[in-house]
């Protein structure tokens, strides 16, 4: 294979997968009328390949997805119908297509031949009758030809289908900052679709000031203009009224029925008879909550696996050596084996590599490095470091942000390094790796560094410390990422958009990860993100209150320490104890959940909690640390708060898992209702 | 004294080619943007000397985006270039309508960019 065609086979593998799950949600949709939105993205998908193909010279995807375009091109102005027939239709060829890239990547030739036979295939494909034309129905929006002149013809169609199903046309002004403009539309964007279709975006710079952006939304829906208003928060314009109310009941949904005439099975992919294309099919796309019950089918196995264990050491209490006795136990141990081998596999079916993330942010770096200025080498380690694909995707606006940063803030201008002796191009590294149950991303630059000195200035003056405090340079740095923290006079085209580094911290926390900086001046800084492989399985303190255990996920907890019970002051606002110089607030976990504790004067605290919302919370032992499998409780339990789930630990022992932000809740709730009374 | 070029294109690839294309030309410097709020965000902070827009993108499309630039008063003298399929054959019409100065139709030949940027610079 060319060097070039790995790009090319990277892309359009990427392009085949996103098209498949468009394809599924059109699927999805059955008999009720698909998302107009899936079928023009399936579309530009198709139209996107067929254009990469043609560059690279691979004519036999280009003419099939070329074909493919065709006939989307008439299905989304409505020339054609997406049925069921067309569904399976593009399921069966885009596998062809994704059979034809598989061996482009084991370096076969691709020849004529593999596409000869389903190319005629698809020039003989015609979708769906289409609904037969009527009048233009945009003769009724005539006064309104200025907005209609801009309208793509994909737009228009949908405009025309909108007003053909008697939807009302209503036109909405909004106008929002250049800085998060796109965040703002998308949102509405997504409200919109709630009861209607957006049909047309037209940004305008006309009579807005200088710093916003103003956009003309036309939309199309079946509520009246007042619903509309309300469900939006925007003040409606009507260019066409609705025809009559939005009916409830689809009746599509009659034809759905089995055994009625369009009553049939979802359909499925083909599989393809020729060879080439069975290897295509060697993956299979599973939604992660299909994985989830999974896990926890395995929970419960491992249950009854206890439970049987537990009978074969009463059994052998009773009946010594007996030989059943004895069978008994290899079938235990047997059942162990597996189960476990079990639960590896079903754990590993989440994980997916890191550098999947790596290529999206390799991106990002090319685009930014040129408008901020900048050069920038951009290297890559660990890529294979595999992580939960539900993981995965969490983190990558926070990685984002976090190479936004050292783009923009951390390495400086070819001419300042220059001046400073380092090599005109700046290096940026991105570096996974696995460490026990923990996976550590490190972003690490070698520009200007950050000046602990300014930071801790900086916190002092926001009262986030006082100027006498003693904080070491890393606790000094984790005010960085405090809401609102800034320490960067101007903000540049690439840092103002979107999240700031609390929002960085959140995020992780939200996932049971940490982060951390390391900087040196003049040197460079490295972003240190640590966070759990998976969250199926979480790592736990024991901790006990009275005759109760429970188990909190370490990644909840900041710290803990040893406390005397004398030591608790009692404030009008609640008990509070000093930790290095600060009075934080303080609260028994049996007091919370209701429960007696031992009533020993010696116990145990953990810190849980962020920013000025802590807590320490006092249990009665602390028993080790545990790996669990935390699952959801059942409806029995319905109505409890402060609980996470449920997890088994050793033999036949279920104990609550705590749920740190519900009990900060809970806890800060009381101290507001004391304060109070 | 160079010319710089925003180039509106959400693939990636295609992107790619008609920045090095671009660049072939001497002092041609170019900045991408892989969807129209991008090309919003980045029209007021630089310079640009030409847009050259793809129409069937997410978001907001290239007629939007050209609609635009040219009614607003900072913008409008920027020479705009459409390159899109044959299949937005009606796209392009409207296109040219609403203030594009030139189209053209993927795929494309390195060669055929440059002629029409140098047509328009």
């Amino acid at each position: 294979m060319k060097a070039s065609d790995n790009d090319f086979v990277d892309e359009a593998e990427e392009l085949l997968t996103e098209a498949g799950s468009y394809l599924l949600d059109i699927q999805e949709a059955g008999s009720a009328e698909p998302d107009p939105d899936s079928i023009n993205s399936l579309f530009r998908t198709m139209h996107t390949l067929k254009g990469m193909s043609g560059m690279y010279g691979h004519q036999c995807i280009t003419d099939i997805s070329h074909a493919l375009e065709n006939i989307l091109d008439d299905i989304r102005l409505g020339r054609a119908d997406m049925d069921d027939q067309s569904v399976d239709f593009f399921f069966k060829h885009m596998d062809t297509l994704r059979s034809l890239i598989t061996s482009l990547r084991e370096g076969h030739a691709l020849s004529d031949e593999d596409a000869q036979a389903c190319m005629t295939e698809i020039t003989d494909f015609k979708g769906g009758a289409a609904e037969t034309q009527e009048a233009d129905p945009l003769e009724a929006l005539e006064e309104y030809e200025d907005l209609l002149s801009i309208l793509s013809e994909y737009e228009e169609h949908r405009l025309k289908s909108n007003l053909k199903k008697g939807k009302g046309i209503y036109k909405m002004n909004v106008v929002y900052s250049l800085d998060d403009f796109d965040t703002r539309l998308k949102e509405l964007t997504a409200d919109i679709k709630d009861f209607g279709e957006m049909l047309s975006t037209m940004p305008t710079s006309e009579g807005i000031p200088a710093g916003s952006i103003g956009f003309t939304l036309v939309i199309g829906s079946g509520k009246t203009p007042q619903e509309v208003k309300e469900l939006s928060g925007v003040d409606v314009e009507v260019m066409s009224s609705m025809a009559e109310p939005e009916e409830e009941a689809r009746p599509a949904d009659a034809a759905r029925a089995p055994g009625g005439p369009g009553g049939q099975q979802a359909p499925q992919p083909t599989m393809a008879e020729d060879a080439s294309l069975k290897t295509s099919a060697t993956t299979v796309r599973v939604n992660i909550e299909k994985l989830d019950r999974l896990l926890n089918a395995v929970g419960e196995l491992n249950l009854i696996k206890n439970n049987t264990r537990k009978l074969w050491t009463e059994m052998s209490e009773v009946f010594g050596k007996n030989p059943l006795v004895i069978d008994l136990y290899k079938i235990v141990q047997n059942m162990e084996r597996r189960l476990h081998e079990l639960q590896t596999n079903v754990l590993e079916v989440r994980m997916v590599p890191i550098g999947q993330i790596f290529t999206r942010l390799g991106q990002v770096v090319r685009r930014y490095t040129r408008g901020a200025g900048k050069e920038i080498n951009l290297t890559v380690f660990g890529e294979d470091t595999e992580i939960d694909k539900f993981l995965a995707e969490e983190i990558v606006d926070p990685l984002m942000h976090i190479v936004r940063n050292s783009i923009d803030h951390g390495i400086e201008s070819p001419e300042d390094r220059e001046a400073s002796g380092k090599p005109r191009a700046g290096s940026l590294q991105l570096r996974a790796s696995q460490r026990g149950n923990s996976v550590v991303i490190e972003i690490t630059d070698d520009g200007k560094g950050i000046d602990v000195d300014v930071v801790r200035r900086k916190a002092i003056e926001r009262g986030l410390m006082s100027s006498s405090s003693a904080l070491g340079d890393m606790e000094i740095l984790d005010f960085m990422f405090e809401a609102g923290f800034s320490t960067k006079k101007t903000v540049s085209e690439t840092s103002g958009r979107g999240v700031g580094l609390d929002v960085v911290r959140a995020k992780m926390v939200s996932l049971g990860g940490y982060t951390e900086i390391t900087t040196e001046v003049g040197m460079g800084t490295i972003f240190n993100l640590t966070l759990p492989i998976t969250l199926a399985i979480v790592k736990s303190l024991m901790v006990r209150v009275g005759k109760e255990t429970f188990a909190m996920p370490l990644s909840s907890m900041q710290e803990t320490m040893d406390i005397i019970r004398m030591d608790i002051k009692h404030l009008d606002g609640g008990d509070v104890v000093d930790f290095r110089g600060e009075m934080i607030p303080i609260a028994s976990l049996g007091e919370v959940l209701h429960i007696p504790d031992d009533g020993e004067e010696f116990a145990y605290a953990m810190l849980i909690g962020h920013g000025d919302k802590r807590l320490f919370l006092i249990v009665d032992k602390m028993t080790g640390q545990q790996e669990i499998v935390i699952k959801p409780l059942s409806d029995y339990f319905e109505g409890l708060s402060g609980f996470a789930g449920a997890a088994e630990v050793g033999s036949n022992e279920v104990v609550l898992v705590l749920d740190a932000e519900a009990l900060l809740s809970e806890a800060f709730e009381k101290k507001k209702a004391l304060q109070k009374g | 004294m160079g010319s710089l070029v925003l180039i509106v294109e959400d693939s990636s690839m295609t992107r790619s080619m008609i920045r090095s294309a671009a660049e072939e030309i001497e002092g041609m410097e170019t900045i991408e943007a892989a969807n129209g709020f991008e090309a919003l965000r980045l029209l007021p902070s630089q310079q640009f000397d030409l847009i050259i827009t793809d129409i069937n993108m997410p978001d907001i499309n290239g007629l939007e985006l050209i609609n635009f630039v040219r009614k607003d008063p900072r913008f409008h003298a920027i020479p705009l270039i459409i390159i899109s399929t044959e299949k937005s054959e009606e796209d392009k019409k409207r296109g040219l309508q609403i203030g594009a100065d030139a189209y053209l139709t993927k795929p494309f030949k390195a060669e055929e960019v440059q002629d029409a940027i140098k047509a328009l610079i």
